[in-house]
């Protein structure tokens, strides 16, 4: 059996070595979940990766989709767990911005099924436009919540929050970080459970929220969470380690607890640690016991002190004189991940323990070698078209051009050599925010990539047809959801699950909304130019939209690759113009590397001295 | 299978995407999980498919907690390429063994010669001072040998079977290089581990 087939088959007790993600992809199997929705986002994409394979497992598999955008993911889950089917939705942290109008009223209404919604944060922002604290849309909505620390309860976690979920009759939170998303380690396997349907029983009074209907049912969400406090006081993921009398103390959650541990093993010092896993409702009763009797005690949590917020205000609620510290007093960085070293230092420091690491001194002595190393930041790849695509725009459009840009492999634009990215908010946004640019005055040019015109593109451009912005909107279609790791979207014609459906196309689109386009292929310069250059042309007022349509590299067989001839110069026009990282400088002349170059001709193309030639087939890819 | 305890291990690969680090991390840690260790595994990359650095922690012990190696704590360093090595070099420990691949990849500002690349000497000249011990060779070339330079990740792997602190048996290794990589790359891998294998004992004992 391949690692898939055992994560959707394998038996009660067996262990398996598993990424954070694929443990909570078989928490989902063995709740039973039968409606699973996601829109793929790193860190949570291997879940849907998994979910996506393993669901053509079974003779009567789960529905496993990959929704156009998170909310209709989520509204998709949501309803079908309102009508009885136990159900699950997962994303990026950000994700869950583009969901948080369903999640806010889901509260209120509810489901009669479990319905767990995943969240991915990502810490340190590691492939995010920004390090937001989901934790807080528990508090937010109104919500139980539960933080894994590890693969292990990453799977036993997202299992039990159905069980929550179905208990108590809202969604259930469960939130993930990179760090625990992108860990392996071994997980235990638990049994599949047999979860019954149900039929959705029709009830307005409860499930439309006008209203008369709403008021009252954020009265039941308040009685729900009272409840679910009660379920947090007996949670078997909140528990005291190492329950040794001492004056002092440290509570702990997600990722933070695994490097608090090994802090204090290198600390040499045993204090007791209150583990929290269900984090919101918090245990108060439970908390208030490991505080009495303590002196001081120190929370670690990655991001915002939501706990240490929290604990403080329940050590006053309870009149205790424990003295709570963590983030406020400076001990913990409020920005990035944590780490071992920053555990140390700060559980050290706060409780006078005289062992920090110098930390500077660390970074100083790494200065010489610090300075040598030259950046490597993520590139477009060899071959990639979203090159050919950024050079022909460039050519033929003022510079003083505003680029808005848009979430994908093209957001990389703003670097070097085209620097064609200025203003990026999230999924979608290149077109309004073009829009807001345009009406200042400026030119301004909207990239945006396949997937993501489907994901949140099409009401902007609905908005700047309708409200006539004159903008030029380039959509880059590589044909599949390449960042994440090409997902089908719905240009792919095939669904998660491998089954055909309609291809659509943003031309289809263009010409319902009855503005003018072009499709061009990247790959073809001299064409593109010409074609666009006809486009450009047209008069009147409203968008415009150019479709460059060429396979990502990485999925594109390669039949043919490029060397470099003797009539190289050296001008490198073909670095300065596409930055292919197959083209590289030996003695003042370019050179290609063989096993990098995927075939594309780009550099050829733009060769003022003809010095690229097409030599050989390649055998291997 | 039996369980076996040691306190801390910790090895530590270094490379650039698109070299296939994460395979050999997958492959070292199946390793590890077969000989009966504790294992725990980061891999830590950014949002692009390919180009940019990426570290692989593979931590195997009873005492440990993190996934990631606390700084200077990396008993080895397999390095994929000379300056990623340098990159991770606040995780060496003093005692540290580096494995290095010779061959370069250039960052984009040195491809545009916006940044000088440092020698190959500098570098190791450096790793020495970091590290106790510093194994370098050019590995694209042995897995070139080996039928395709990208062979490197095995190849790297039977280097790192070569060392006699490893905990893990080169056997153990191998069996899960077979079970790791594609089936159709199977004959091709197991040629690049035990030629990566080969090559660094001799640099050990030439």
């Amino acid at each position: 059996m391949n690692l898939y087939e055992r994560i959707a088959l394998g038996e009660k007790g067996e262990k398996l070595f598993l990424l954070g993600n694929e443990a909570i992809a078989r928490g989902i199997i063995e709740a039973d979940a039968q409606i699973v929705t996601t829109y793929p986002g790193t860190p949570s994409s291997e879940i849907g990766n998994t979910l996506a394979v393993t669901s053509r497992l079974y003779d009567k598999p789960y529905y496993f989709e990959f929704s156009v955008n998170e909310k209709v993911a989520f509204e998709v889950a949501a309803s079908a767990a309102a009508a009885g089917y136990r159900s699950a939705t997962f994303m990026k942290h950000v994700g869950l911005n583009v969901a948080s109008d369903a999640l806010m009223t889901s509260a209120y209404i509810g489901v009669t099924s479990g319905f767990v919604v995943i969240t991915c944060d990502d810490p340190n922002c590691w492939s995010s436009q920004n390090e937001q604290d989901n934790r807080f849309y528990a508090y937010l909505a109104n919500l139980p919540l539960l933080e894994p620390s590890n693969p292990q309860e990453a799977k036993d976690m997202t299992k039990e929050a159905f069980s929550i979920s179905e208990k108590l009759e809202v969604p259930v939170l469960v939130r993930s970080t990179t760090r625990v998303s992108h860990t392996r380690g071994v997980v235990f396997l638990g049994g599949i459970e047999n979860i019954p349907t149900k039929k959705f029983v029709k009830n307005p009074t409860r499930f439309v929220p006008v209203p008369a209907v709403a008021r009252g049912r954020h009265k039941i969400l308040l009685k729900k969470m009272s409840e679910a406090k009660e379920l947090s006081e007996k949670s078997i993921f909140n528990f005291v380690e190492s329950n040794k009398e001492n004056i002092y103390g440290v509570v702990a959650c997600g990722a933070a607890y695994s490097y608090t541990l090994e802090a204090l093993k290198n600390l040499d010092v045993e204090i007791p640690v209150l583990k929290l896993g269900m984090t919101h409702p918090l245990p108060e009763r439970k908390i208030v016991d490991f505080l009495k009797n303590k002196d001081k005690v120190v929370i670690v949590e990655e991001l915002e002190p939501i706990l240490e917020t929290q604990i403080r205000a329940i050590a006053q609620r309870n009149k205790l004189g424990t003295e709570i510290v963590g983030k406020n007093e400076g001990f913990f960085p409020r920005v990035s991940e944590l780490n071992v070293v920053y555990v140390l230092n700060g559980l050290s420091a706060a409780l006078n323990l005289g062992k920090e690491i110098d930390l500077a001194k660390m970074r100083e002595s790494m200065e010489e070698v610090r300075s040598i190393v030259p950046n490597r930041p993520p590139v477009l790849c060899p071959g990639c078209p979203h090159m050919g695509s950024y050079h022909i725009i460039k050519r033929l459009l003022p510079p003083k051009t505003i680029w808005s840009s848009d979430i994908g492999c093209y957001s990389l634009g703003m670097n070097e050599p085209f620097k064609m990215a200025d203003i990026l908010y999230c999924m979608g946004s290149s077109i309004g925010a073009a829009s807001g640019i345009a009406k200042t005055g400026s030119k301004a040019v909207a990239f945006i990539g396949d997937s993501t015109f489907w994901h949140a593109g099409l009401p902007e451009l609905v908005n700047a047809v309708y409200n006539k912005h004159d903008v030029l909107v380039v959509v880059l279609d590589n044909l599949t959801t390449a960042m994440t790791g090409h997902q089908v979207n719905p240009g792919t014609g095939k669904t998660a699950r491998g089954e055909t459906t309609k291809v659509l196309t943003p031309e289809f689109i263009a010409e319902a909304l009855g503005i003018p386009f072009v499709t061009v292929d990247p790959y073809e310069i001299n064409r593109s130019i010409k074609l666009v250059k006809e486009l450009l042309k047209r008069k009147g007022e409203g968008p415009a939209l150019i479709v460059f349509r060429q396979k990502c590299a990485l999925i594109r067989p390669v039949s043919k690759i490029f060397e470099v001839t003797d009539k190289c110069t050296g001008c490198q026009i073909c670095i300065n113009s596409l930055g292919c990282p197959a083209l590289t400088l030996k003695n003042g002349r370019v050179f290609i590397l063989g096993n990098l170059c995927r075939g594309c001709s780009l550099c050829a193309q733009v060769c003022p001295f003809d010095a690229i030639k097409e030599v050989r087939k390649r055998v291997k890819g | 299978m039996v369980k076996r305890e040691i306190e801390e291990f910790n090895i530590l690969i270094a490379g650039v995407g698109g070299q296939g680090n994460l395979l050999s991390s997958e492959i070292i840690a199946t390793a590890a999980v077969k000989s009966g260790f504790k294992v725990r595994v980061a891999d830590v990359f950014g949002a692009a498919q390919r180009g940019g650095s990426v570290l692989s922690h593979i931590r195997i012990g009873e005492k440990i907690f993190s996934p990631v190696i606390p700084e200077q704590n990396a008993n080895v360093l397999l390095g994929f390429e000379p300056v990623e090595c340098l990159r991770a070099a606040k995780f060496l420990s003093p005692t540290c063994v580096a494995i290095v691949n010779l061959r370069p990849i250039y960052p984009r500002d040195v491809a545009l010669g916006k940044f000088k690349y440092p020698s190959i000497e500098e570098i190791i000249n450096l790793l020495r001072e970091l590290a106790n011990k510093v194994l370098s060779k050019d590995f694209i070339s042995v897995a070139e040998k080996a039928g395709d330079p990208m062979t490197l990740n095995v190849t790297m792997v039977g280097a790192l079977a070569s060392l006699k602190t490893l905990p893990i048996e080169k056997e153990t290794l191998l069996e899960a290089v077979k079970e790791v990589v594609p089936p159709k790359t199977k004959e091709m891998n197991i040629r690049a581990f035990k030629m990566g294998y080969d090559e660094t004992l001799k640099i050990l004992k030439p």
